[in-house]
């Protein structure tokens, strides 16, 4: 079977902290592979470097040569380039998150549908084998009525970008709930079964991106408090409380978690095959490489991901500002000033 | 006047970041945020203002950075890098010179002074800490002094120990101190004066300072509205926090602690400069690395410096009645005022166990 080319859309830290390790485990990919970038001289040395097929600028220039394309771009980008691809029955793998609204989500399922390009989404909590399991604990019954889900999720944003485009206007104005945060909330929604109701959202932008995002969801009997953060470190773990049992674990401990039930508390270590981070895109891109061979079903698709994009899209609709007393405390520097508040 | 377009370096930082807060919120002029990364924006990116990359070290960015800028307030710093505060200040300040700006408000330190005891004003002379950050700031004044003999219209501010939200040495440090018992501070040990100044109060001297008539180079010490000891200091924290009293460990456990730490520091400090991504790797990969990493981290953050242990017990008292006279300065923000807000922040964010909270 001949190797699929596949266009790598985005050359920025994405590319480089997950997907070039992993690709260059595949040097079979690699030879077939077309580096777009608007910023063409990064583009080029990371052909160069990878021994990749060709660098081009834009990359409509390489959509009638491939058959499978990546979306590492800005946030922003990903709609509309992936709609574009798929309009064209080129399959793609885009990064989270795959649009703002849920609008753009059924465009892009449609195209998807109409054109036979399935579209796969990097939603790697997805692929825990803890997180799976406490799905599957969820729907056996094994908790019992399902009752509340506890996930914080913060650390320093450290994330090395090559552009400013997380904050500010850049960024559309969506911040930390849209970036980090749609990989919980889309768990969250995975675990409750369906789109849950939004009964709360507050963040702390003040006229730019938020770094800090609260949110209750409900559906069901069941309800859902997330908390984001981009300033600080949070607890980085989740608790999910069922009639009969609570399951709690570590957002980055995808191997383990524990139960508590009938007043005791045990260890489950679930399936161990990936080790770190990285080994998870690797998985993604095989995938993407069988569901282009028509050979495997996405393991997250555009349709899987609508009801978070959903309850996203509806947090930033009712926004409210966090109580945070510190940060209007300089009025007081200026007492008896006539000063115009901004934000 | 014409309306302020005011450059402020190190916007990612805990000082550089409150100052583009309440200059943008109080309509104090126009801001540009300076970055040296852009991950270091996230804070300043919940705000309408505009973002640059301005790593001082890099005259094409400073010039960018500094073009249409009337004003610029100089909070970058770096703890470990003695070049960025030396010849980062050079380059900025050299460019402020060429773009002709109004007023640069250079942010030093009282550790300029070295470790003086009783009441210091401005008068006194440079000293030595013996560490490269205060010896940097030293050489970084000199920097800003040249430039102000040829007409650098420079106002050199010389903080105290800068506490509040965001503040990690003075701030997030101890509450994580205080949260992690045996206390090992005794108070025998910490009556030295704690010259603290709320991070707003220190904004406000900023914003006093940016249009004050004063001659280049002129230095001002910003200290808070009291001195407490290190005593008081401490037990306020830990009462704003709602954590248990303190009961402090006796004098010598608290002495020979912080000697027996100072090899286990100074080694992980080692280790970690040089074996970063195997250890991150072992971290993820290993949970027993990850408890025994975590231990390692909790016992020496717990754990006071003999250089610490040696500061809570100096007293020294910097004077900021010049600033008071001259650019009428009125910080206030005693502890009363400001610890509240800051254990509003730290709970907030998730620097407080719950668990660990009096009954």
């Amino acid at each position: 079977m001949s190797t699929p080319c596949i266009a790598l859309i985005g050359c920025g830290a994405v590319a480089e902290t997950f997907y070039v390790p992993a690709l260059r485990k595949r040097p079979q990919l690699l030879r077939s592979l077309i580096l777009v970038d608007p910023d063409l001289e990064r583009a080029a040395a990371l052909r160069e470097r990878l021994g990749a097929l060709d660098a081009v600028a834009d990359y409509r220039e390489a959509l009638a040569r491939v058959s499978g394309a990546m979306v590492l771009t800005p946030h922003r980008l990903h709609y509309p380039i992936t709609l574009d691809c798929a309009r064209q029955g080129i399959a793609v793998l885009c990064e989270k998150p795959l649009a703002q609204t849920p609008a753009e989500v059924d465009a892009i399922v449609e195209a998807s549908l109409t054109h036979a390009a399935p579209v796969l989404v990097n939603h790697t909590r997805r692929l825990f084998s803890s997180h799976r399991e406490v799905r599957r604990l969820i729907e056996s019954g094994a908790l019992g009525e399902l009752r509340e889900i506890d996930y914080e999720l913060g650390a320093p944003f450290e994330w090395p970008a090559a552009t400013p485009t997380y904050f500010g206007a850049h960024s559309g104005g969506r911040g930390v709930l849209y970036d980090t945060g749609v990989h919980v909330v889309d768990l969250v929604c995975w675990w409750l079964g369906g789109e849950p109701q939004v009964l709360h959202y507050a963040d702390d932008a003040r006229g730019g991106t938020e770094a800090v995002a609260r949110v209750t969801v409900r559906r069901g009997a069941a309800e859902a408090r997330m908390h984001f953060s981009w300033l600080s470190k949070l607890r980085n773990a989740y608790r999910v409380v069922g009639s009969r049992a609570t399951v709690e674990g570590g957002a980055y401990d995808w191997s383990s978690y524990t139960i508590t039930q009938a007043g005791r508390t045990r260890k489950v270590r679930t399936d161990r095959a990936w080790r770190v981070y990285e080994h998870f895109v690797e998985r993604l891109i095989d995938n993407f490489v069988a569901v282009m061979a028509r050979r495997a079903p996405p393991l997250v698709s555009a349709a899987d991901v609508r009801p978070a994009i959903a309850v996203i899209d509806a947090c930033y609709g009712r926004r409210a500002p966090l109580a945070e007393p510190w940060q209007d405390a300089w009025q007081r520097l200026f007492r008896g000033e006539r000063r115009v508040a901004n934000g | 006047m014409a309306e302020r377009r005011i450059l402020v370096t190190g916007a990612g930082g805990f000082i550089g970041a409150r100052v583009v807060e309440v200059l943008h919120a109080a309509g104090i002029g126009q801001v540009k945020a300076g970055l040296r990364r852009w991950s270091s924006g996230a804070r300043v990116g919940r705000l309408a203002v505009e973002l640059v990359q301005c790593d001082i070290r890099d005259p094409r960015q400073v010039r960018q950075a500094l073009r249409g800028v009337s004003h610029v307030v100089h909070c970058a710093v770096s703890g470990t890098e003695r070049e960025t505060i030396v010849e980062g200040t050079r380059v900025l300040l050299q460019g402020a010179l060429d773009a002709g700006v109004r007023r640069v408000v250079h942010l030093s330190t009282i550790d300029v002074y070295g470790t003086p005891q009783g009441e210091v004003t401005e008068a006194q002379s440079f000293g030595s800490t013996g560490r490269m950050y205060g010896e940097a700031k030293i050489a970084a004044e000199q920097a800003a002094q040249a430039l102000a003999a040829r007409g650098l219209p420079v106002a050199i501010l010389r903080p105290t120990l800068v506490h509040g939200p965001f503040g990690a040495t003075f701030t997030v440090a101890y509450a994580q101190r205080l949260q992690a018992r045996p206390w090992l501070v005794p108070e025998t040990a910490a009556q030295g004066t704690c010259n603290l100044v709320y991070v707003d109060d220190l904004v406000g001297a900023i914003v006093a300072a940016l249009d004050a008539e004063l001659r280049p180079g002129e230095a001002f010490n910003i200290n808070g509205p009291e001195r407490p000891s290190w005593h008081q200091y401490f037990h306020a924290l830990n009462h704003a926090l709602g954590l248990p009293p303190l009961v402090a460990a006796s004098p010598r456990q608290s002495q020979l602690a912080a000697t027996l730490m100072e090899p286990v520091r100074a080694g992980a400090k080692l280790v970690l400069r040089g074996l970063k991504p195997q250890i991150m790797a072992l971290y993820q990969r290993s949970e027993l690395a990850r408890r025994v990493m975590k231990d390692a981290e909790a016992r020496i953050r717990s754990t006071p410096s003999p250089y610490e242990l040696a500061s809570f017990g100096r007293r020294v008292s910097y004077s900021s009645e010049k600033a008071r006279r001259v650019l009428g300065y009125a910080p206030c923000f005693p502890m009363s005022e400001a610890l509240p807000l800051t254990a509003a922040w730290l709970r907030a964010g998730g620097f407080v166990d719950a668990s660990r909270l009096a009954a």
